[in-house]
């Protein structure tokens, strides 16, 4: 497990080794983060805010 | 068994269209599930997966600890079935004969390569969500379940709103029209415009009257009136609050709770949601995260496990209406989605 900083909160965010880039967790804070690679190393941003589906 | 592994692009794509022609052009409102037999038991001897139907009138392919679950009952009406180039329309094309048609053939490819797979196509979804419930019932056991609604093609739903089904009954004294000095539909018409709450927020609660009877002949002041709410409300309202505001408006009323489901929440976290995530990703297709505002079987099949999702191909704004299309494309992208979530939840 690879060890990331929540850019919100600051606090470690455990990411599995083989995260895929675009690929989307929680952290303990509520914080909703997508993995990005930045210089061939896993890291995190904020993600897009959960949309809202009026469908069925 | 062996033409079910993982096959070309082509032939898959000429395997899920057939398949979906033939369950769309089977018409299977709520209560006429069973129609499909014939094509479940054509489904069970090609693929080697065992079968069972149930009571309700869910047929139940294969056997695992990992669930692709999706719906053969359709809203009714029925709609010409056409095709072209890469599309197909029928009812239940998006709604959802599509989503089932693509776990199907995923279900069978990982079956094929000895995957434990349960794929289930549940009866009465779009009536009391009967088959869903009979398969709490039943005492099944699943570690991971997946949804099959049409959430896109990319989005990935994580949430569902809770629903109440209200029926409200008034009395009044019968007088002549002419002279009477109150009158209950009037009456029932204020209190209904009090509660009523349109659907302009997720959270709501969004308080829709659907059914309104009242009146006994043209020039008698009713004596009696019932009006039905339906009510969908999100995570963290209070569902007896919800159901006090509605008693106290119409007092003197007989209330009546008709049905509750309640809404559900996962974390993108929970292993079924990230074996789809993965599964789009690997298609190259970038996954949206969505909360829906309706109630589907996933509010129910969630009491078996938090790891929980729904997932489809079809565009959801064309459920429930008189153009249901899908294309090929989108069957293809959600089969090998769901392919690859299987694979990855079977190893789990």
């Amino acid at each position: 497990m690879a060890q990331l900083k929540c850019p919100i909160c600051g606090g470690q965010v455990s990411v599995e080794d083989d995260a895929l880039p675009g690929e989307l967790v929680e952290h303990e804070c509520g914080a909703q983060l997508e993995v990005f690679k930045k210089n061939e190393t896993l890291s995190l941003r904020l993600a897009e805010e959960v949309g809202e589906d009026w469908g069925e | 068994m062996s033409q079910w592994l993982p096959p070309r692009r082509e032939s898959l794509l000429q395997r899920l269209n057939s398949l979906l022609r033939d369950l769309v052009s089977l018409y299977t409102p709520s209560g006429e599930e069973r129609k499909a037999k014939e094509i479940f038991s054509r489904l069970s001897k090609e693929t080697g997966m065992p079968l069972f139907e149930t009571e309700t009138g869910s047929f139940i392919l294969g056997g695992g600890k990992v669930l692709l679950a999706s719906h053969l009952d359709t809203v009714p009406g029925f709609i010409e079935v056409r095709g072209g180039d890469g599309w197909l329309e029928g009812r239940g094309a998006v709604d959802a004969k599509g989503p089932l048609t693509a776990m199907i053939v995923a279900g069978a490819m990982a079956w094929a390569e000895g995957k434990k797979v349960t794929v289930a196509a549940l009866a009465d979804e779009e009536n009391k969500s009967a088959g869903a419930r009979e398969l709490i019932r039943s005492g099944a056991k699943f570690d991971h379940v997946i949804i099959g609604e049409p959430t896109g093609t990319s989005g990935i739903a994580i949430e569902y709103r809770g629903l109440i089904h209200l029926d409200i009954r008034c009395q009044s004294r019968a007088e002549h029209s002419s002279s009477s000095k109150s009158n209950l539909i009037a009456e029932m018409c204020e209190r209904i415009l009090k509660i009523y709450s349109a659907p302009d927020s997720y959270l709501g609660p969004t308080i829709t009257p659907t059914i309104f009877r009242a009146g006994e002949y043209i020039n008698v002041s009713p004596s009696s009136a019932y009006t039905h709410l339906d009510i969908r409300y999100g995570r963290g309202m209070d569902e007896g609050e919800i159901i006090k505001k509605v008693k106290e408006t119409f007092t003197s009323c007989e209330v009546e709770v008709k049905d509750h489901v309640p809404p559900v929440a996962v974390s993108p976290n929970e292993p079924a949601v990230k074996a789809i995530m993965r599964g789009l990703l690997v298609n190259n297709i970038k996954p949206r995260l969505i909360r829906k505002t309706g109630t589907s079987d996933m509010n129910i099949l969630a009491q078996l496990t938090r790891s929980i999702v729904t997932y489809g191909p079809g565009d959801s704004t064309m459920e429930h209406t008189e153009s249901e299309k899908i294309t090929l494309e989108e069957l293809y992208i959600a089969a090998s989605t769901y392919k690859y979530a299987v694979d990855v939840l079977c190893r789990s």
